[in-house]
């Protein structure tokens, strides 16, 4: 008889594949599952999957599932709802005059993102708030009920509502949102100051704008998959997965559209955090390489680095989110010759359709799985386990015609110059992320994951002397995987932006102790239990008159400080760590934040049968394959990684294969299997 | 042309990425670590790499109007020092304007990169410090280059990796924000040393004759597509004409001209025709002259490429020596980026008519520049600070013009966010909205300004260099002129009265202060114009009612909030107006 806590899935809705991976906890073991995602309606998707793996529902506990997809999908077709904007009287225009910037500063004829409001969507009303929050002139409640009535006229479905400095004092949009509601009660109202309690009100009122435009969208999509779930008898958990690697129970996150935008990637570099612990390996760089996409992540000291602001489609998103950076890098990448006649590779991707040409479904231009799959990297018979068979006539001519000839190189030198090259991007990508935070990544190992992150790992390792590439079970699904580590985790922040000198411990004390209290007010309403509840206190402090602030960890207590320099203190010494430096002058206190999270117990890894570090019983062939960082072929050793055993050795060069993706152990390298099953490629 | 390496493209493509990546890397190291909003907002800064003969091989995302200007002062800077007094680990500090190409506070840093004993390039990065050493923290009125800062020629602030405290006592003494400027200098210092550090890399990596090589592959790159597009376009001259209100002391306009010649695959830009230097701070040194024209052509030529040498070694610049596109020192130069962006936007013009499909319009031509210095009521503390404002964008042949949209010299400077700047000055902005009917009509529409008031809060020293309020963003083809650019003081009082470019003007706390920047040329006539298009636009409050039927001959009719076109009437008045522009 099954219990009903012996089972979690997850599924991760990607631009083609769906994935889905089930944990059974009594057995200890993860099974992984793909359909072809249905971007029309991601739902049909995730049921597919669902019934794909054989899924029992009555017996699963927890369901983890993101839906960035059907965000991301409503933002970029167009498809969210009919919106209207609210500001304070002279500023209905901060969300077309933007920050006035040109992003694509060389383009005389460039055009800023489309408007989500048009203008005569957007309205005003008298009420005025200074820096201090401080209220210069009340709210005119007679205007507001004239707009309501407008915007009922008008049809709206949805508001934003950003008046100037409200993440100080919220009064003024709350009481509005009162006043609003009781001339058009169906109105859905997002407000500023509960969407991003920080200031720049362009980036916060644009945030409240995509949340305002989404929520409808992802409510009913949230509000679908419950009922449809639950006519086909589950009765356990949904958690949705959120852009900054935390979760949400499925209610709460039907308000909370904006942070779900960005969360299809976060379960790999959730995941990634996990596999920190397991592997003992704290500082790690994960990357996925998917069909069109790099990305890539950075797990210091075990934690994933969050950033507070991100972009999508050229809109700021003030949320909290991983720090994923994604390049057009991939195995879709197209490559040709410009007309100044370099070699380039992507950004373009072919996609899924009309994909490679060695696809054989109409693609027309070389793209990196063709070289690939010339160099000898992928077998023509054995791709996807065998699901899409490969014309490797197809690919050569590709290269030859396109590539080859006009560089008036051989086929493997084109082949090799593209795998090159789209190795040195990824290579550059990492190199970016790296100092931006003033770290050097030699001192990361390499976490590889993705259809194509197995195949690059053992090459960046090289390229970028790091000390290992590390390919994590089920690396094709990796980042569904990840998701079933999630915690629930509600972020709450206050931007009080004011120097440290000014401020007294005890009022420190009080604004973190209130934002505790939210922050456990909504672990509550989760359920919860509080023997599973983490606070963390954390400070953005920078040097007076820097813009960019850095995050300093704030004890629990504050009581127990004596002054204010032990705050000073902790400021300069992670400054010092980033910069390099410190420089002794005053300190300014950005924003204060709580992070609040309710433990989920993670599955556990069932360690794999020791073998006698001889990998023979894997051993299935050899295979001539072309190192594109070689002059000459050489014969691989090919093996099979599910017979693979724990401290078995793999010398290079030698392929892993498994059904949906190959592990490239160079000639230089050994892979060591871990006691998990990790791969671990280094250098001999 | 030099000869190409026999090097392989793809060890080269590798090598351009590296290059991209370390001047990528250069930049964020600078804005992160810098401590004034005029670097990390207003991105009013360059960083490069150069060769051991100053090319630029890549440049991090800036401030376009610095593009390349930093090959000039590297090489005068060499030339000054020698090569053989160049040592590892000196870094070269410079604010010499004849050199930089801009006032002194854009203050240039030199980093050397040594292979094997010798100089194999350089690092150099430009940016504008809060304060240093003028009469004022801004100028308009100036009348040598002493009154215009501190000036350096060529200072070895650190000498072989000691940072010279001597020299940095004298910077802080000569500034009224030393942290700052200090803060911005070290910043300076470390985004050089990265970019050293990286470069350092690359060769051990491949070796000093393949990153030769494959430099040289990379600059032959960028002349190539600048070549092939100048040889797309047909050989002939063409001029354009413009002009800046005032040269700062007295009320008149100062004219320019630019003449353009195209024979086969080269241009020359010459401003022969142009005043000649004038004793207000308006001269361009000729390092800013050929920055803003190079900016231009670049825009029009390769957009979508990263900018190097290459790109202009087919582009030859001519100014006649003495004349405002070249002076002779001490001329002042403080405001030079205003002439060289204003007579640069008038290629446009002749860029139009040779390849219409890749020029615009004028846009509004100004950036609404206002400085500002007070004391803070709540501590007593000096305070200085400054914005730029956008301005609406010139249409092109197929599509309108952007709304409130930073002028193309400053790319991806970024406004200062109204609770920023009111967290920071003591200062109430009271509006900040789209200026109906400020855009040039055509048949697409010139992009709309906008206006700006705001209020102080206490007694404010104003430095504002305003331009282009004298003449309007012109149209092509038949679209109309945008309105120009106006700002006001002392907003709803007695003595409200228009501002130019001033010094040292003073506005009373509580007393206002008024910005309306000008809208973008349209393109074609404006009778073309889809009549649909003129409803929305007047829906959204772009164009009112009334300019609907005066510029474009649409009659809008409306109740509340409802618009609708009237046919009959429109038609009629089309007609009648198309007829009389006939006769």
């Amino acid at each position: 008889m099954v219990q009903k806590s012996d089972i979690r899935f997850a599924i991760d809705t990607g631009g083609t594949f769906t994935d889905i991976v089930v944990f059974d906890e009594r057995a200890g073991t993860f099974s992984m599952d793909k359909v072809r995602t249905t971007p029309h309606n991601t739902l049909e998707g995730v049921v597919g999957a669902i019934t794909k793996a054989e899924v029992v529902l009555r017996d699963v506990q927890r369901f983890f599932v993101h839906g960035s997809t059907t965000a991301l999908n409503a933002l970029l077709e167009r498809k969210g709802v009919r919106t209207a904007y609210l500001g304070t009287r002279g500023f209905r225009d901060v969300p077309e005059i933007m920050r006035f910037n040109r992003p694509e500063m060389y383009n005389p004829k460039y055009h800023k993102p489309p408007q989500i409001v048009p203008r005569h969507l957007r309205f005003e009303v008298t009420e005025r708030i200074n820096a201090r929050g401080e209220v210069l002139a009340p709210l005119d409640e007679a205007e507001l009920r004239d707009v309501a009535r407008t915007l009922k006229k008008e049809k709206v479905a949805a508001l934003a509502v950003c008046f100037l400095h409200a993440f100080k004092n919220p009064a003024h949009e709350l009481r509005a949102r009162e006043v609003i509601r009781e001339e058009f009660p169906e109105l859905s109202v997002a407000l500023s100051s509960l969407v991003a309690a920080e200031h720049r009100e362009f980036e916060r009122g644009m945030t409240t704008i995509l949340n305002a435009y989404l929520a409808p969208v992802v409510e009913r999509w949230i509000g679908d998959l419950q009922r449809e779930l639950k006519g086909r008898g589950f009765a356990g958990e949904i958690v949705l997965t959120k852009s900054d690697g935390g979760g949400l129970t499925a209610d709460s996150a039907k308000s909370s559209a904006i942070n779900m935008l960005l969360s299809g990637p976060a379960g790999g570099v959730i995941g990634g955090a996990y596999m920190a612990a397991v592997l003992g390996q704290p500082n790690l760089i994960t990357m996925d390489v998917g069909g069109t996409s790099f990305d890539i992540a950075m797990i210091k000291k075990g934690e994933a680095a969050v950033q507070r602001e991100t972009e999508v489609s050229g809109y700021p998103i003030l949320i909290s989110n991983l720090d994923i950076r994604t390049i057009g890098a991939g195995g879709g990448s197209l490559a040709r010759i410009e007309r100044a006649g370099a070699l380039q590779v992507g950004p373009e991707s072919a996609g899924a359709v009309p994909g490679p040409m060695c696809y054989g479904r109409g693609g027309a231009q070389p793209t990196v799985t063709d070289a690939l799959l010339i160099n000898g990297f992928i077998d023509p018979k054995n791709f996807l386990g065998g699901t899409i068979s490969l014309d490797l006539d197809a690919a050569r001519k590709g290269i030859s015609e396109q590539i080859a000839r006009p560089l008036g190189l051989d086929l493997h030198r084109a082949a090799s110059g593209i795998l090159r090259l789209v190795m040195s991007n990824m290579a550059e990508a990492i190199k970016d992320i790296a100092a931006e935070s003033g770290d050097d990544p030699r001192d990361f190992a390499m976490l590889c994951f993705g259809g194509g992150g197995p195949l690059f790992g053992a090459y960046l390792m090289d390229e970028l002397s790091l000390p290992a590439a590390i390919v994590p079970l089920l690396p094709a699904a990796f980042s569904a995987w990840g998701m079933l580590m999630i915690d629930l985790r509600h972020d709450v922040a206050q931007t009080i932006a004011q120097p440290l000198s000014r401020l007294s411990l005890a009022d420190l004390e009080r604004q973190f102790v209130a934002l505790e209290d939210q922050g456990r007010a909504l672990l509550r309403r989760e359920g919860v239990p509080e023997e599973r509840w983490q606070l963390v206190r954390s400070a953005d402090m920078r040097y007076l008159g820097q813009e960019h602030s850095v995050s300093v960890p704030i004890p629990a207590q504050l009581a127990g400080l004596q002054d204010l320099t032990s705050l000073f203190e902790a400021f300069e010494q992670v400054y010092e760590a980033v910069y390099g430096y410190r420089l002794g002058t005053p300190a300014d206190v950005v924003t204060l934040r709580v992070k609040s999270v309710g433990k989920i117990p993670a599955p556990k890894l069932r360690p794999l049968p020791s073998g006698n570090a001889d990998p023979c019983n894997a051993f299935i062939g050899t295979q001539v394959v072309q190192d594109f960082l070689e002059s000459e072929s050489r014969e691989f050793r090919v093996y099979e990684r599910t017979r693979l055993r724990a401290d078995d050795r793999v010398a290079g060069p030698a392929l892993i294969v498994e059904p949906t993706t190959t592990t490239v152990v160079r000639a230089h390298h050994t892979c060591t299997v871990d006691r998990v099953g990790s791969l671990v490629v280094s250098r001999r | 042309m030099r000869t190409s390496s026999t090097l392989d493209p793809i060890t080269v493509e590798v090598i351009r990425s590296f290059y991209q990546s370390t001047a990528r890397q250069m930049r964020s190291t600078l804005v992160r670590a810098s401590f004034n909003p005029v670097i990390y907002e207003m991105i009013d800064f360059s960083v490069g790499i150069y060769t051991r003969d100053a090319e630029l091989i890549a440049e991090g995302p800036g401030i376009p109007f610095f593009m390349g200007t930093l090959t000039f002062t590297i090489r005068s800077v060499v030339k000054h020092l020698g090569v053989e007094n160049l040592h590892d680990g000196d870094v070269i500090l410079s604010t010499y304007s004849y050199w930089t190409g801009s006032h002194p506070q854009d203050a240039v840093i030199i980093r050397p990169i040594f292979v094997e004993g010798r100089v194999f390039g350089y690092t150099a990065v430009k940016a504008h410090w809060m304060d240093l050493g003028a009469k004022d923290i801004y100028g308009t009125d100036t009348t040598d280059i002493w009154q215009e800062g501190l000036q350096l020629h060529a200072v070895k602030v650190v000498k072989r990796g000691r940072l010279d405290e001597e020299i940095v006592g004298i910077i802080r003494a000569n500034s009224r924000l030393p942290t700052t400027v200090i803060g911005d200098l070290t910043a300076e210092i470390s985004a050089c040393g990265h970019g050293v550090r990286r470069i350092l890399e690359l060769v051990q990596k491949y070796g000093i004759e393949t990153v030769d090589q494959a430099t040289a592959s990379i600059l032959d790159h960028g002349e190539r597509i600048a070549r092939e597009a100048i040889r797309a376009m047909p050989d002939g001259e063409w001029s354009a004409e413009s002009a800046l209100d005032n040269n700062g002391l007295t009320q008149d306009q100062v004219p320019f001209r630019a003449t353009v010649r195209i024979v086969g695959d080269e241009i020359t830009v010459d401003t022969s025709g142009s005043a000649l230097q004038q004793a207000g701070p308006v001269n361009s040194p000729f390092p800013s002259t050929v920055s803003a024209i190079r900016l231009v052509l670049k825009m029009i030529m390769a957009p979508n490429y990263d900018a190097n040498e290459g790109f202009f070694r087919p582009v030859k610049v001519l100014s006649p020596e003495g004349s405002v596109f070249n002076p002779k020192p001490p001329a002042p130069i403080f405001l030079s980026g205003w002439t060289a962006q204003i007579m640069a936007e008038s290629l446009f013009q002749v860029m139009a008519k040779i390849v219409p499909d890749r020029s615009v319009a004028r846009s509004g031509g100004d950036l609404g520049g206002m400085m500002f210095s007070g004391v803070d009521p709540s501590d007593g503390s000096f305070f200085a600070g400054g914005e730029d404002e956008c301005c609406g964008q010139g249409a092109a042949i197929d599509q309108d013009g952007e709304n409130a949209l930073i002028l193309f010299v400053l790319g991806e400077s970024s406004n200062v966010p109204i609770e920023i700047f009111e967290e920071r000055w003591p200062i109430l902005t009271e509006r900040y909205e789209l200026r109906t009917d400020s855009g040039g009509a055509g048949k697409w529409r010139g992009g709309v300004g906008v206006i700006k008031e705001w209020k102080a809060l206490t007694d404010l020293k104003l430095i504002g260099t305003i331009e282009q309020t004298k003449s309007p963003a012109w149209g092509v083809d038949g679209g109309r002129s945008g309105m120009t650019n106006q700002m006001t003081i002392s907003v709803g009082l007695p003595h409200e009265r228009p501002m130019g470019k001033t010094s040292g003007l003073v506005l009373p706390a509580g007393e206002r202060l008024l910005f309306a920047m000008g809208g973008g040329g349209g393109w074609g006539d404006p009778l073309d114009r889809d009549p649909s298009r003129v409803l929305n636009d007047v829906i959204g409050g772009y164009v009112s009612v009334d300019a609907a039927q005066r510029d474009y001959a649409v009659v809008i009719r409306h109740r509340e909030r409802s618009y609708s076109i009237d046919e009959n009437a429109t038609r009629s008045l089309r007609e009648k107006r198309r007829a009389l522009s006939q006769t």
